[in-house]
C-alpha cells in the first residue's frame, strides 16, 4: 500500500505546500549603495533623509558610534552576515516577485518550483525553509499549518527594502518572535515620504511580458496633516504561463528528448494594501496596516513522462487577510518602548478534480487564525550599553472541512533579554530566549507542550582607527517547532514530535574602501560558517515501509563559505558602472545514519557551488543593468548519484530603463530580457523553469 | 496453382502455429533455465526515474539502465507490475499511465500504449495478468483492461470494483481484488473481489472479503487465495493485514490463522510471503495443496534484510529474490537458493526494486 503512502506525502506535499528533504539553491551578492551614490532610483525618488524614518531598525535609537562617515553601511558594520537590497538596486535585479530578488542573496536555497504560480521557498544556509522567518514590515509572517512561505506570492511593486539576516540583525531594540528564528528576510515597503508643499503623490504603472503577464499596480500617498499621512497600494496580476520546455527522457544529446508546453499554470492574484502613519511628536509615532491578497493558481506537477497532456487539473486558492499595528514611544532618552499587534486570516483550498476515489475530487479547505501581541522595552543604560526586553503572545487556530480533523490551537509565548555594547572598536550583542508552547485540539490528542531556552551571541572587532575592516564571530541556537502538518496532519502526522534544532557558529571579515574618485566604492566580506541540524522532522516510512510517519530522524551537518564582494566605478562624472559578485561553498551531508550508503552525501537540492553577479551601468541617457544567477550540479535526492545529479546552469538576463519627463510626472520604461541564453534549467527535478522571455515596464510618478 | 496454394497455406499455418506458439505459452508453460533476470525498479512518485535492469547470469553484468540504453528514453514514472508472457515484457507503469511492452530477446520496446479514459484521465495502470494470448490490466478508474498479443492494442474493458490491484486468472474466470485504497483517508476501503467472465469480459458478480484486498492468485486446485492490507492511522495499526482463502463455488471465505501478508508471490503450488512486521523481516512459504504453512522462515543463514521490498520466485531454479529500499538509496536484490541460503546479492540496482522476471 506504499502508493497511498505516496499519494498522501505528495499531497502533504503540494496541497498545504510543504517541503520534506527537499531544499533548493541558489544565492548570490549584492550591491548596498552608499547615500552618497545613490541617485535617482528608477522608478521613484526617494529622500534619503526620510530612509530611516521608515525603517524600524533601532540604530536610530541606540548608542551607535557612526564608524565612518563615507558609509552608513549597516552591512559592514554587521557583526551578523547581513544583506540589503534597496529599491534601486531591486529594479537592476530584472526581478518580479520577492523569490527573483532573494536568489541574488548569498548563502540562500530558493526552492522555486517554476512559472509565476510555483511555490518558492527560501533556505538559508542550508537550514531548510522552516528556520528562515518572512517579515513583512517589521511583523513575521506565519503559516503554522506548514511552518514556511511562499515567498513568490510577495510582489516588489511596493518594496524599499529587501535584507536577509543570518542569525540576528544587531537591532536588539524588536520584538521576541524576530529572534526566533535562525535567518530572517526583512521586506520594508514604501512608506510615505513628501516634498515640502506636496499633499499627494504616487506612481502609477503597468507590467506586460511573455506567457500572458499583465500586472497593473498603483500606489499612492496622501498627507492630511503634519502628523498623519497614508499610503494605498493595489495590483492585479495575470499570466497563462504556458510556457515551452525542454522534456529529456534520457541524458541531454543522447537520449530522446521532446518540446512540451507547460500545462494548468495559470495564476491570478490580486493584492490591495493601505496604511496610516502617525508622527504625534518627537516622541510618539505609531502606524496600522491592513492588507488582503487573493491567488487563484493551477497547479501544473512535475513533468511526468508520456503523460504531460491533461495531467494536472489541481488547482489552489489562498486568500490573506491582516492588520497590524506598530506603537513607539519615547518616555526619556534612556527609556523607549514599543508595542505590535497582528491578526491573520488565512484561507486555503485545494482542489484536484481528478481524483480516482470514491468521490471523484479531492477537495481540502484549511483556515488559520492567528492573533498576536507583543511589546518592548528599551533601556540605554550607558552611553555604550543597551538593554531590551520583549515579551510576544500568539494564539494560532487551525481548521479544516474535514471530518475528525484535530483543530489544533497553538498558544505561543516567547520573551527575550538582549544586550548590546556599541564602542569604537567593538559592537557585541547577547540575548537569551524563552519559548513556551501550550496546545489544545478538538479531536484527538493534542501535541506535547514545549519550553526552550535559546542563546545567541555575536561581535565585531575593528581593529585599526583608519581602515574599515572587521572581524566578526556569532553562534545562534534556535529551533523551529513541528508545525500542524507535522503533528496533526491525517494518518501521517505525530503528536509527540521535537522541535528540530539548529546550530549556528560563523567567523568572518568585512573590508571597506575608497579609492580616490575613480573607485569611490570597494567593500568585500567572507564568512565561514558551522551549521548542526539535530532532530530534523522528515517523513519516514514505518510499519514495514508502508506507513510513512513524520519523526525526528534527520541530522545534518554543514559547513559553508560565504564570499561577497562589489565596487563602484565612476567611468566619468556622469557615467557610474557598479560591479558585484558572489560565491556561495555548501556543505551539507546527511549524518543520520552512519551505515546508510547516503551517510555524508550532499543533502538534495543543495549545491556545492553557486553565485551571482552583476553589472549596472547608469548614464545619463540610459540604465543598462546585467545580473546572473549560477549554479554548480546538485542532486535531487540525498544519495548522490548520477541518477540523481541535476546539471549546473546559469540564467542571464539583461534589462534597459529610460526616464522621460512628461507634464504627467516622471515617466519609466523598461524593458527585461530574462533568462537570454534561453537555458532549460530545472531548480526542482520535473519543475522546468522558464525559457527566454520578455518583459515591458511603463510606469508614471505623480 | 493447388501448390502454390498449398504452400501459401501451410505457410500461413506455420506462421499463425509459431506466433501462438510464442504468445500462448500458458499452453506450453514449462520454465526454462534463466540465464538473464530482468529486475523493476520502481522509482519515486514524481520523478520519473523507474528503471529497467538487466543482470546477464553467465557474464555477471548488471545494465542498471537496460531500458534507456537500447531504447534511448526512460520507462516513465512508477513502474507498478511487469509480467513476462512468451516472448514480450508487458511493464505498468502506475503515474505515466502506460503499459510498456517489450522485446524478451533484446529490451526493445515493441509498443508503448497509453492508458487513458475517454475524457483524457490517467486511467493509473496497477497490475497485470495474461491468458490466451491476452494480457488483462487493473487500473484506479475502476477497469480491467484487455489487450490483444499479437495487434498490441486494447481490446477491451470491464469495470469492476474500486480501486482495483492484484488479479489472477482461473478456469476462464478474471478475479479482481478491489482495495478501495484510494478512500484511505476516509476508512472507506472496498471489500470485495470482482469475478469477471473471460468470454464476456462482464464482470459477474462480487465476493466479500473485507477491507482493502491488495494482493490476489489462484492455486492449481482453482482456490483464490486474497491478500488484504494492514490499516494504519499513524503509529496505531487499526486493522491488521490477512491472508484469506475463498472456495469459488461455495463463495466462503475462510481466514488462514497467522499469517499477515505485506506482499507475496505465488509459484509451484506455494505462496511466498513477506510478513508484515515491522519488528523484523519473515518470509513465510504457505503451501496451498496441502494448505499449511510450509516454512515460517525462509531465510536459514541469518541473512538480515530489516526493510524488504518485495519478492519473486524463479519457477525453474526455485531461487528467491528479495528486493530491498529505504526510499533513500538505491535499493539491493538479494538472491537466496532453494536451500533458503543467500546466494549473492545485486547492490544499488535502482530506487525501490521491486518485481524479477526471468529471461531464458
Amino acid at each position: 500500500m506504499n502508493f497511498f503512502s505516496i499519494i498522501i506525502l505528495s499531497r502533504f506535499a503540494i496541497s498545504p505546500l510543504r517541503e520534506f528533504s527537499i531544499r533548493a539553491n541558489t544565492n548570490s551578492w549584492i550591491i548596498h549603495p552608499t547615500k552618497q551614490f545613490i541617485f535617482i532610483a528608477l522608478l521613484c525618488v526617494v529622500n534619503s533623509s526620510l530612509l530611516a524614518q521608515t525603517s524600524l531598525d533601532s540604530l536610530q535609537h541606540l548608542p551607535e558610534v557612526v564608524i565612518t562617515e563615507r558609509f552608513s553601511d549597516r552591512e559592514i558594520r554587521s557583526t551578523t552576515p547581513m544583506q540589503i537590497l534597496s529599491e534601486k538596486e531591486i529594479r537592476n535585479l530584472n526581478s518580479l516577485q520577492v523569490s527573483d530578488a532573494v536568489k541574488h542573496f548569498s548563502g540562500v536555497t530558493v526552492k522555486d518550483f517554476g512559472g509565476i504560480g510555483g511555490l518558492k521557498t527560501v533556505s538559508v544556509r542550508s537550514l531548510g525553509a522552516n528556520h528562515t522567518a518572512v517579515n513583512y514590515n517589521g511583523i513575521t509572517v506565519t503559516d503554522v499549518q506548514t511552518g514556511q512561505t511562499d515567498i513568490g506570492r510577495f510582489s516588489l511593486e511596493n518594496v524599499e527594502t529587501l535584507s536577509l539576516n543570518s542569525g540576528h540583525s544587531d537591532a536588539i531594540f524588536q520584538p521576541a518572535r524576530i529572534f526566533a528564528s535562525a535567518s530572517v528576510l526583512n521586506i520594508q515597503t514604501i512608506a510615505p515620504t513628501f516634498k515640502s508643499n506636496e499633499k499627494t503623490n504616487g506612481k502609477i504603472s503597468l507590467k506586460g511580458g511573455s506567457f500572458g503577464l499583465i500586472n497593473p499596480s498603483l500606489y499612492s500617498n496622501v498627507k492630511w496633516n503634519s502628523k498623519l499621512s497614508s499610503s494605498f497600494s493595489g495590483e492585479w496580476m495575470s499570466a497563462h504561463s504556458r510556457y515551452p520546455y525542454m522534456l529529456q527522457y534520457g541524458a541531454e544529446g543522447v537520449d530522446s528528448s521532446s518540446v512540451e508546453k507547460r500545462e494548468n499554470t495559470d495564476v491570478e492574484n490580486l493584492r490591495l494594501e493601505t496604511a496610516l502613519f502617525a508622527d504625534f511628536s518627537e516622541k510618539t509615532n505609531a502606524n496600522i496596516r491592513v492588507y488582503y491578497y487573493q491567488s487563484e493558481r493551477g497547479l501544473p506537477g512535475a513533468t511526468i513522462y508520456y503523460n504531460t497532456q491533461n495531467f494536472s487539473k489541481q488547482r489552489l486558492w489562498d486568500k490573506t487577510f491582516f492588520t497590524q499595528g506598530h506603537l513607539e514611544h519615547s518616555f526619556s532618552p534612556r527609556w523607549v518602548m514599543q508595542a505590535n499587534a497582528k491578526y491573520n486570516r488565512g484561507y486555503l483550498r485545494y482542489l484536484d478534480p481528478t481524483y480516482l476515489g470514491a468521490s471523484g475530487e479531492i477537495n481540502d479547505i484549511f483556515k488559520q487564525n492567528e492573533t498576536y501581541g507583543s511589546l518592548s522595552v528599551l533601556f540605554k543604560a550607558f552611553e555604550k550599553l543597551s538593554f531590551v526586553a520583549s515579551s510576544d503572545l500568539s494564539a494560532t487556530i487551525m481548521r479544516a472541512n474535514r471530518d475528525n480533523f484535530a483543530t489544533p490551537t497553538r498558544f505561543t509565548s516567547q520573551s527575550v533579554v538582549a544586550a548590546k555594547w556599541v564602542s569604537n572598536h567593538i559592537l557585541a550583542t547577547a540575548n537569551i530566549l524563552y519559548t513556551q508552547t501550550v496546545e489544545s485540539v478538538k479531536v484527538g490528542e493534542a501535541a506535547d507542550n514545549r519550553q526552550k531556552f535559546s542563546p545567541y551571541i555575536s561581535a565585531s572587532v575593528k581593529p585599526f582607527n583608519n581602515i574599515d575592516l572587521r572581524f566578526r564571530i556569532f553562534y545562534k541556537n534556535s529551533f523551529r517547532l513541528p508545525t500542524f502538518n507535522d503533528l496533526y496532519y491525517p494518518i501521517i502526522g505525530q503528536r509527540n514530535l521535537l522541535p528540530e534544532n539548529a546550530d549556528q557558529f560563523n567567523i568572518g571579515i568585512t573590508f571597506a574602501t575608497v579609492i580616490r574618485d575613480k573607485l569611490p566604492l570597494l567593500k568585500f566580506s567572507a564568512d565561514t560558517y558551522r551549521n548542526n541540524i539535530k532532530n530534523k522532522i522528515i517523513a519516514f516510512p514505518a510499519g514495514n515501509l508502508h506507513q510513512w510517519t513524520m519523526m525526528n530522524l534527520g541530522k545534518v551537518k554543514i559547513n559553508g563559505v560565504d564570499v561577497t564582494a562589489e565596487s563602484a566605478v565612476e567611468l566619468s562624472k556622469k557615467i557610474h558602472l557598479y560591479l558585484g559578485t558572489a560565491y556561495t561553498f555548501q556543505q551539507a551531508i546527511d549524518i543520520t545514519n552512519s551505515t546508510a550508503p547516503n551517510y555524508k552525501h550532499q543533502i538534495a537540492y543543495t549545491p556545492r557551488h553557486s553565485g551571482s553577479a552583476r553589472a549596472a551601468l547608469e548614464m545619463p541617457w540610459l540604465n543598462a543593468a546585467y545580473s546572473l544567477i549560477w549554479s554548480g550540479i546538485r542532486y535531487s535526492g540525498n544519495y548522490n548519484s548520477k541518477e540523481f545529479k541535476l546539471n549546473g546552469y546559469t540564467d542571464h538576463s539583461l534589462s534597459v530603463f529610460k526616464k522621460i519627463n512628461t507634464r504627467f510626472g516622471n515617466m519609466g520604461l523598461m524593458v527585461e530580457g530574462l533568462n537570454l541564453l534561453n537555458k532549460n534549467y530545472q531548480i526542482v527535478r520535473n519543475y522546468p523553469m522558464p525559457g527566454r522571455s520578455y518583459r515591458a515596464t511603463i510606469s508614471i510618478n505623480f | 496453382m493447388k501448390k502454390i496454394i498449398f504452400s501459401l497455406m501451410a505457410f500461413t499455418a506455420l506462421f499463425l502455429a509459431s506466433c501462438s506458439d510464442v504468445d500462448n505459452p500458458i499452453e506450453n508453460n514449462i520454465p526454462k533455465e534463466a540465464k538473464k533476470l530482468l529486475i523493476l525498479n520502481e522509482g519515486g512518485m514524481g520523478q520519473n526515474n523507474s528503471t529497467l535492469a538487466q543482470y546477464d547470469l553467465e557474464s555477471g553484468v548488471l545494465d542498471k539502465n537496460y531500458f534507456l540504453t537500447v531504447n534511448k528514453r526512460g520507462l516513465g514514472d512508477t513502474g507498478n507490475d511487469m509480467l513476462r508472457y512468451g516472448s514480450k515484457i508487458y511493464v505498468v507503469m502506475n503515474v505515466s499511465s502506460t503499459i510498456e511492452i517489450i522485446d524478451g530477446k533484446n529490451g526493445k520496446s515493441l509498443k508503448q500504449i497509453a492508458m487513458k479514459t475517454a475524457d483524457g484521465k490517467s486511467k493509473q495502470p496497477r497490475r497485470v495478468a495474461a491468458y490466451g494470448g491476452k494480457v488483462y490490466v487493473t487500473s484506479f478508474d475502476d477497469t480491467v483492461t484487455r489487450i490483444d498479443t499479437l495487434s498490441l492494442s486494447i481490446d477491451g474493458s470491464a469495470t469492476v470494483g474500486r480501486d482495483p490491484e492484484g488479479i489472477c486468472i482461473k478456469n476462464n474466470k478474471i478475479y479482481v481484488a478491489n482495495s478501495g485504497g484510494l478512500d484511505f483517508e476516509t476508512g472507506n476501503y472496498d471489500t470485495t473481489v470482482s469475478v469477471v467472465d473471460i468470454k464476456s469480459f462482464k464482470e459477474e458478480k462480487k465476493i466479500e472479503v473485507g477491507k482493502n484486498p491488495v494482493h490476489i492468485f489462484a492455486d492449481s486446485q482453482g482456490d483464490i487465495y486474497v491478500a488484504t492490507s494492514a490499516i494504519w492511522q499513524g503509529w496505531t495499526k487499526v486493522a491488521d493485514a490477512s491472508l484469506k482463502k475463498i472456495n469459488v463455488s461455495t463463495e466462503k471465505v475462510e481466514t488462514i490463522e497467522n499469517i499477515q501478508p505485506n506482499k507475496l508471490t505465488y509459484v509451484n503450488d506455494k505462496a511466498y510471503i513477506i510478513i508484515d512486521d515491522y519488528s523484523q523481516s519473515l518470509i513465510t512459504v504457505y503451501d496451498c495443496l496441502n494448505e499449511k504453512i510450509a516454512i515460517q522462515n525462509f531465510i536459514t543463514d541469518g541473512t538480515k534484510i530489516p526493510t524488504p521490498y518485495n519478492i519473486s520466485v524463479d519457477a525453474f531454479s526455485g531461487d528467491v529474490f528479495l528486493t530491498e529500499t529505504d526510499y533513500t538509496n538505491p535499493g539491493n536484490v538479494h538472491c537466496f537458493d532453494k536451500n533458503r541460503k543467500l546466494k549473492y546479492s545485486l547492490k544499488a540496482v535502482g530506487i525501490n526494486p521491486t518485481f524479477v522476471a526471468f529471461l531464458n
